[in-house]
């Protein structure tokens, strides 16, 4: 499968200052790109710039074969969604009425019990049905940030019918998710980008993003500064060097997944344990007993919930 | 609850709604026609229901009803029309108001904020004040005044929409800005107009920023029509984009919506329908707030449904506070818009106090 987007030498200026210098970046149909980088890195600003919110001071992005600057409006609508990093809603819609409007401004045909099935099996997908009825701002935040995840996915499922080639695009998407549903979330991510679709993610757990990527990119001053495959990205050091922190890099069993040890959080559990007899000293410090025994494959299944990642189908 | 039955319990939840929307749909439309019959009927001449009826069947070619002409002519050439450009009026200012508010994401956006009522009221200052000294042979005619009000309307949302608009981008949070500084400048030179005018003019003046039918004509009723039909066309497609909207700009844009064009669109639309309606009737007050927020407390922010019941909602309600006004103090006339907000206020706040749940 080709590339969704192709991007080549982009810079983004405001005034003298470059948000975004020389950025070179492909997504590739089928694969789950994962952006890390420090704030105000130009992460999100790459993004806009692929989703064509943005227009490039300089540089070509070419999505699906076409310029991006020519695409009509509707047709990169079914091509792509967005899930950006804050939304605020003006009305008070319910959750229900959120998520369709990913459906409704598509096209015409979004209607009957073809569109409700689309828009029940989002739902489900994010873990919002049983808050379907619920106005959006009686919700946490959390729940927002699930309501909006289950309106991208019907956005790419209405897409789907007229569109091969379709990309996700999330800014964030777990930053205010407690931990099921961060997992949750990115389990998805990953079998929409299974299914066909190339999906470009903005993490800062460094951690989720070793587990989750097909492809790790770090970003730095607005550059890109390394790419690839991430475990060959991490043990090139870069990472401790953009972020200006010490980790230790060490391996958790049973795939041998890489693990980042932001290394002052480190000291303080040391400092906190005794001081371990002299034979022990050089033990690696995270690889713990009990880590080993329990449940640590981090694309770890939801038992008890429902329909949420067993035998899924994504696309009706 | 298992899966399934949370399933069936939403799109229970949702087809519920619906049928609760088409109720309302339903209601509110008999409650428009009944208060035009109801207005048609009322007036300073008693004519039986029975014959309004009958003259009303014998204008749309029924053959071998009978009527008097003289009734005839109050029926067909005093009251319908009155009644029909009242419709327009509450119609074109109520879906004014729900698509300012979806513009701008803020529950309490009305159409002055472009600027249309301000410019408008200046214009028919000057008309009133200076129009005589001016242009003493145009003034005698009946066209200056509301001529004069919808180009002033329309100019100073011009003026206002090329402030806020820069590489081809409007800025709404310029754009509220912008209608806060051109309304503020109207504001001081119609005070400054009002200042220099003599007592009738100060009068006329007056009454005129508080709104009237009264001298409704078919002439006036069909120059509107041109501007209410389309509103009412482009609903469907605007509705989906205002919804959109709602998500915010950037979001909207994701979605396929091409956010200027909606912009551009709906400020021009408000501007000719409010414009127009003030050129006709005056300026009319909190049509455009009560109706949208009315219809959103009943069935709720979509604005698909919201646009088309706002215009039979604002549309009743005018028709009704028309009623009120020429017959409360008969033969005398009350201004419309005294009428408007005496009712359309303490409506709303009952609204308020019993159905608002959160935010609006």
């Amino acid at each position: 499968m080709g590339a969704f987007i192709e991007a080549r030498a982009l810079y983004y200026t405001v005034g003298h200052q470059n948000i975004v210098e020389n950025a070179t970046i492909s997504l590739p149909a089928g694969r789950l790109i994962i952006v890390v980088g420090p704030n105000g890195a130009g992460k999100s600003t790459l993004l806009r710039l692929l989703s064509g919110e943005l227009r490039p001071t300089s540089g070509s992005i070419v999505c699906a074969g076409e310029k991006l600057q020519g695409t009509p409006t509707w047709r990169l609508a079914r091509r792509r969604a967005v899930m950006a990093q804050a939304t605020q809603l003006a009305f008070p819609f319910t959750v229900n009425e959120v998520v369709r409007i990913g459906l409704e401004t598509l096209g015409a045909n979004t209607r009957g019990s073809e569109a409700d099935a689309i828009v029940a099996q989002c739902l489900r997908r994010a873990d919002i049905l049983q808050l379907a009825c619920r106005k959006y701002h009686t919700l946490s935040g959390g729940e927002q940030q699930r309501t909006h995840f289950a309106r991208v996915l019907c956005q790419l499922a209405a897409g789907r019918r007229s569109e091969s080639a379709q990309a996700l695009y999330l800014d964030e998407p777990v930053a205010s998710l407690d931990l099921r549903h961060q997992l949750m979330l990115l389990d998805a991510a990953r079998e929409i980008a299974k299914s066909g679709i190339a999906v470009m993610a903005i993490l800062h757990d460094l951690n989720l993003a070793v587990a989750y990527a097909d492809e790790l990119v770090v970003m730095h001053a607005g550059r890109i500064v390394a790419s690839g495959n991430p475990a060959d990205v991490l043990a090139g050091g870069i990472v401790a060097d953009v972020f200006g922190v010490d980790l230790r890099l060490c391996a958790t069993p049973p795939g041998n997944t890489p693990f980042v040890l932001p290394h002052g959080h480190a000291r303080r559990v040391a400092w906190r344990l005794p001081t371990p007899p002299v034979e022990n000293r050089f033990q690696p410090l995270p690889i713990q007993e009990g880590a080993t025994t329990q449940r640590s494959e981090p694309r770890a299944t939801l038992p008890g919930i429902e329909n949420t990642s067993m035998s899924f189908s994504f696309w009706p | 609850m298992s899966g399934a039955a949370i399933e069936a319990d939403v799109l229970q939840h949702v087809s519920g709604m619906r049928r609760r929307a088409f109720l309302i749909i339903l209601l509110l439309a008999l409650l428009s026609i009944l208060l035009f019959f109801i207005a048609i009927v009322i007036g300073a001449v008693p004519i039986a229901p029975a014959r309004v009826l009958a003259i009303l069947l014998k204008a749309s070619g029924f053959q071998g009803v009978e009527s008097r002409a003289s009734d005839a002519n109050v029926i067909l050439n005093i009251r319908l029309p009155r009644v029909a450009l009242g419709f327009e009026v509450g119609a074109a200012l109520a879906v004014s108001g729900a698509l300012m508010q979806g513009l701008f994401r803020n529950p309490l956006a009305d159409p002055g904020l472009i600027g249309v009522s301000s410019g408008a009221g200046l214009a028919a200052a000057a008309a009133i004040v200076l129009g005589g000294k001016l242009a003493p042979n145009v003034a005698s005619g009946f066209a200056l005044l509301p001529v004069g009000a919808f180009l002033g309307g329309l100019i100073a949302t011009l003026l206002i929409y090329a402030i806020s608009t820069r590489d081809g981008r409007t800025s709404m949070a310029t754009m509220l800005l912008a209608g806060v500084g051109v309304g503020a400048f109207c504001g001081a030179l119609t005070g400054l107009l009002a200042y220099w005018s003599n007592d009738q003019q100060l009068r006329d003046l007056t009454f005129w920023s508080l709104g009237s039918l009264n001298g409704a004509n078919w002439s006036k009723t069909m120059m509107i029509a041109p501007i209410v039909l389309p509103l009412a066309v482009l609903t469907s497609f605007l509705g989906r984009s205002l919804n959109a909207l709602a998500l915010g700009e950037a979001e909207a844009y994701h979605l396929g919506v091409r956010v200027q064009l909606v912009k551009s669109l709906t400020i021009g639309l408000v501007a000719l329908a409010v414009g127009l309606s003030v050129a006709s009737a005056g300026v009319i007050s909190f049509i455009g707030i009560v109706a949208p927020h009315a219809i959103r407390l009943l069935v709720g922010p979509d604005n698909r449904l919201l646009l088309p019941l706002a215009a039979l909602l604002g549309g009743a309600l005018l028709i009704g506070a028309d009623l009120l006004a020429r017959t409360l103090v008969a033969p005398a006339e009350l201004p419309l818009g005294v009428i408007t907000s005496a009712i359309g206020a303490p409506f709303f706040l009952w609204l308020l106090l019993t159905r608002s749940r959160g935010l609006l």
